[in-house]
């Protein structure tokens, strides 16, 4: 028996937004400055805008003037979408002049602003995430523009692969807004491939989990491939795909190799990527098959060449990894829009978990109804936690994690019944809970802020399978939320090991 | 917040000062936080920072997720004056704030004057948001309606959650 490989999904992707958690370009509008076209596809009135750009060319104008010259029938969306309010400071955009970055040369961003109050500066600072050591780049812009522009120099410039540039902007009474913009920095040479675990959201790189499908008795394993095109013309990719298993890194010992057909578009656009999803798929009897059952880890490489005669290659380490489950249990509603969040942040949170080795075994979804919860939509003391963790909770060996409307806890957001918890359910420490992070977003709609939510659910859960608190920023385990981040240490790695309900997939 | 790598790039101008506390106080304060090991929270506010904090308050970003907000309400239920707690009745007050704004607003002016939150939370017990409703209820001790029906006496042993799979 032998590994099998084939191509689960396809597609080509810009080199800005390449991530599907970008921030979406802000609707709103600002009040003072819209074009009579954009005032009318606003407000659906062309008389209404017409009466809004009479009143806003007088000079003294303000927000009072200008709300009654909507009329008192404006529709709270509209309100929301009318930049009016000395409050309302947001970034409308953050774009790529170029429409992509290159590696290792200077980039630039060109950052939008909506600023009611006319500030005559603003401050942007950009965090940038690649790999492990963020950096940041301001500007500062000058005389009320509304569009600043932030540069990379020399000693910014990123390598091949995605890259994460979190915004923030501030005006001088130190308001602040933010915007994620995603990129896949394209090679300068100018043509690449990358594999990465497949679907990874949570920034930095990590290794391919090999999946064990117990009813098939085989071993699967997932990676996204990336051919990344830096150069303006269409580089056309040959359909046969060499791939290698090797023990240890490449160049070791062969462990199994094969080839798969790269069938539908091979055509990596110029300033673009093509993507794909690659299956591979181990039964028993092959050589994957039995490292994986050894616990031993191997490095996949995958070798592909254009049709011109280049050839391009990367490599990723896969193993199984230690798993644990969770039982996600919403407490009270939820609209669709916080149902899509919360697992949107569940995901990620297993992200964080797999770039120190431990996945998921599973994530089984519950609800308490508002009317069966009662008044436990929202915590205020430790007594009202423990009286929901001893009324409710799933009989199986996951870890119970209670999502609740709200914490009305002094300024806590999350608790965890015991360090760690307990490995049978009972009593009123076998669960953790978290307040849901809603907020409303600028169309109106209650959301959750994945942000925030992702690691708070992995740093509860953190607790229950033995981790304690730590004060280093950007840790997992930090207690505070605005200085917490993804990083699991090798000894925390060895801790939650120990843990009765983890254990390899 | 994680380790920032020397090649950053920071602008330096004298006019940023209020910028500069407001990126300050987001790294001390960085609430909220986890319950775990409890006690009070190691940051110190000045009452010259409720205007920032006032300012974060009421930022309407859309994009914010309302980090900010929860933020600036954890520095000012640490300060116990007045100007403090005129800023927390202002937001709750405030019809056009998100609801766990408003929320957050009486859980943190519990923290410094216990009796004008059960007064000003008596008000908003019949608010349209479920949410706020129950957190005023819960800061005035009364009784919520969505409490009514469910007795804790009456119960002997788990519940099982009903599966959530669509």
């Amino acid at each position: 028996m032998a590994t099998t490989a084939r191509v689960r999904s396809k597609r080509t992707l810009a080199p800005v937004g390449w991530r599907d958690d970008d921030t979406a370009v802000a609707s709103l509008v600002d009040a003072r400055r819209a074009k009579p076209a954009e005032l009318r596809a606003l407000f659906r009135d062309a008389e209404a805008a017409a009466r809004w750009i009479k009143v806003r060319r007088r000079a003294s104008a303000g927000p009072a003037e200008l709300r009654e010259a909507l009329g008192r029938r404006a529709r709270p969306a509209l309100l929301r979408r009318l930049a009016l309010e000395p409050n309302q400071f947001a970034v409308s955009d953050v774009r790529v002049p170029d429409g992509f970055v290159h590696s290792d040369r200077p980039w630039q961003l060109e950052v939008d602003l909506v600023d009611p109050l006319d500030s005559n500066f603003h401050l942007v600072t950009v965090m940038v995430h690649r790999g492990d050591e963020p950096f940041v780049v301001e500007a500062i812009s000058e005389g009320g523009a509304r569009t600043v522009s932030v540069q990379g120099g020399e000693a910014q410039t990123l390598p091949i692969g995605p890259a994460v540039f979190d915004v923030s902007a501030y005006r001088p009474d130190g308001s602040r807004a933010v915007f994620r913009r995603s990129v896949f920095v394209l090679p300068s040479n100018p043509l690449s491939l990358s594999l990465g675990p497949n679907g990874a959201r949570v920034t930095g790189t990590w290794s391919a989990r090999g999946d064990y499908i117990e009813g098939a008795d085989r071993f699967e394993t997932d990676i996204a491939v990336t051919i990344a095109n830096g150069g303006s013309s269409d580089v056309s990719m040959n359909r046969h795909v060499d791939w290698k298993f090797w023990d240890g890194g490449v160049g070791g010992t062969l462990v199994e190799q094969g080839s798969f057909t790269w069938g539908g578009n091979n055509v990596a656009p110029g300033y673009g990527t093509l993507n794909g999803t690659v299956g591979f798929s181990s039964p028993a009897g092959s050589g994957v098959y039995d490292r994986y059952r050894r616990k031993e880890d191997m490095t996949i490489e995958l070798i592909m060449r254009a049709d011109d005669g280049r050839v391009v290659s990367d490599a990723i380490t896969c193993r199984v990894m230690e798993a644990f489950g969770v039982n996600i249990i919403k407490v009270g509603s939820f609209t669709p829009e916080e149902h899509n969040d919360l697992y949107t942040a569940v995901d990620s949170m297993r992200q964080i978990y797999e770039a120190r080795d431990i996945t998921l075994r599973g994530v089984q979804r519950y609800i308490i109804s508002d009317s069966q919860a009662g008044s436990s939509t929202v915590l205020n003391s430790e007594t009202e936690y423990r009286d929901l963790l001893n009324d409710w909770s799933v009989p199986n060996a996951y870890v119970d994690v209670f999502v609740v409307q709200a914490f009305a806890w002094s300024t806590f957001n999350g608790y965890a019944g015991d360090i760690p918890g307990p490995t049978s359910k009972g009593g009123n420490k076998d669960g953790v809970a978290v307040d849901k992070s809603g907020y409303t977003d600028g169309a109106g709609k209650k959301r959750l802020n994945t942000g925030v939510l992702a690691p708070l659910i992995g740093h509860e859960v953190g607790h229950y399978l033995g981790l304690v608190h730590v004060p280093t920023n950007g840790w997992l385990m930090n207690a505070n939320t605005g200085n917490r981040g993804n990083t699991i240490s090798y000894d925390e790695y060895q801790t939650i090991s120990t843990f009765d309900w983890v254990d390899y997939e | 917040m994680t380790h920032i790598s020397e090649r950053s790039s920071h602008v330096q101008d004298q006019r940023l000062d209020v910028i500069r506390r407001r990126q300050q106080l987001e790294i001390r304060i960085a609430a909220p936080r986890c319950a775990v090991d409890g006690g009070v929270a190691e940051f110190e506010v000045s009452p010259s920072d409720v205007a920032i904090l006032e300012v974060m308050l009421r930022e309407r970003d859309p994009n914010g997720g309302g980090i900010g907000a929860r933020t600036a309400l954890a520095g000012l239920a640490s300060l116990p004056d007045l100007r403090s707690a005129e800023v927390l009745v202002a937001a709750l007050h405030d019809r056009d704030a998100d609801p766990s704004v408003r929320a957050g607003a009486l859980v943190a002016l519990a923290q410094i004057s216990p009796a004008l939150a059960e007064t000003l939370g008596a008000e908003l017990a019949d608010d349209e948001d479920p949410t706020l409703c129950l957190v005023a209820a819960k800061a005035t001790r009364r009784r919520a309606p969505s409490e009514t029906g469910v007795t804790r006496a009456s119960r002997t042993s788990k519940r099982a959650p009903r599966r959530d799979d669509d």
